[in-house]
């Protein structure tokens, strides 16, 4: 069981939604997870995790090394991103090649999970706008996507905008729209309300502040019942 | 900058297929080809035929004055590409391609076998 949670715009809360769901979902529902923070603009999830720099998710198609997993807690995993986003701004890259990678991670996941006693279901963090293609092509292999998106989605910005989010929300699994305001909360069929900012930003702090609020609890259980269901 | 998928894919599943991850580390091919048939203005070399061990049918031999009119035409690159690349590398690429594109490439010869071609394509 493979969730790729993605988005148009960057500064949605993907990072955020997934942090909360693999959080809820290996605390609160004792279902472990296997989180990869493949976004190679940032890799903010390892970051917010504090895993050590080290051979990550795209090390085994760069260099050939082991990625080198980070515990995050019992239960929760971290595959981290660090070598991506440092060959991101390093290398001229094609998108396709980091595509590729990724989806290779797809095909080799169950093998890898399963030959070093990792939670064979996987959360993957990733960058803004990934292609279509691309992720039709990983629903094709099962995965399911989670698109998250703030107010825009609902605002009408331009055509342009809303051919493309039409196109990004007819290949979702699930619409998650990010600080609704009151406005929007009717719109989209799961809503993420605007929390104050823990002081400590690290992933468990933010995922707590997240499903501290009632209305998000509910949007992130129900989330996970659709797109990550308990085996 | 290129990646090993296939090593990187080796690696993750502990197995030394050498099957493992092809299908995706040739995503690009794929796509290079029937990008490149996609271009209409750009120039393109004849492709050559590949060689394959299996015997296959010889391509459609277009004629000269033909040859010239659709030199730039992206459908007739795209049909001479396919019939002339071996059967498993044309399968790959038609498996590639969006059916729409295939159809339009078609829908450009008026020739009977090619409208019940067509019709069976889109059935």
């Amino acid at each position: 069981m493979i969730v790729l949670v993605t988005s148009l715009d960057g500064g949605v809360g993907k990072t955020t939604l997934a942090a909360a769901m693999a959080y809820h979902a290996a605390v609160d529902r004792g279902q472990p997870a296997l989180l990869i923070d493949a976004d190679w603009e940032k890799a903010e999830l390892s970051q917010l995790a504090r895993a050590e720099h080290g051979p990550g998710w795209l090390s085994p198609f760069l260099t050939g090394e082991e990625p080198r997993v980070h515990k995050m807690r019992d239960g929760l995993y971290l595959v981290p991103g660090y070598d991506a986003a440092e060959a991101y701004q390093l290398y001229d890259f094609q998108i396709s090649e980091l595509e590729k990678a990724l989806e290779a991670w797809v095909e080799g996941l169950p093998a890898f999970t399963a030959a070093r006693g990792l939670p064979p279901a996987a959360i993957i963090d990733t960058t803004p706008t990934l292609r279509l293609g691309f992720l039709t092509r990983l629903r094709e292999r099962g995965v399911k996507i989670v698109f998250v998106a703030d107010v825009r989605a609902v605002s009408r910005v331009s055509d342009v905008k809303a051919e493309q989010y039409a196109a990004y929300f007819k290949l979702a699994d699930a619409v998650v729209v990010n600080h609704t305001s009151f406005f929007a909360r009717d719109a989209a069929p799961y809503t993420i309300r605007r929390v104050p900012t823990p002081k400590d930003l690290h992933w468990e702090a933010v995922a707590k502040a997240i499903i501290r609020n009632r209305h998000n609890r509910k949007t992130v259980e129900a989330l996970l019942h659709k797109v990550f269901p308990a085996p | 900058m290129r990646l090993d998928i296939r090593r990187g894919i080796q690696l993750l599943t502990g197995r030394a297929d050498p099957e493992a991850g092809r299908k995706i580390a040739d995503l690009d091919a794929g796509e290079q080809a029937a990008s490149a048939a996609s271009q209409p203005a750009a120039p393109q070399p004849a492709v050559p035929p590949a060689p394959s061990s299996a015997p296959r049918p010889a391509a459609p031999a277009l004629t000269a004055s033909q040859a010239d009119a659709s030199e730039a035409d992206w459908g007739e690159l795209l049909v001479r590409l396919l019939a002339s690349a071996p059967e498993d590398v044309a399968q790959k690429l038609v498996g590639c391609l969006d059916r729409e594109v295939i159809a339009r490439a078609l829908e450009r010869r008026s020739d009977p076998y090619l409208k019940v071609a067509l019709l069976l394509l889109k059935r």
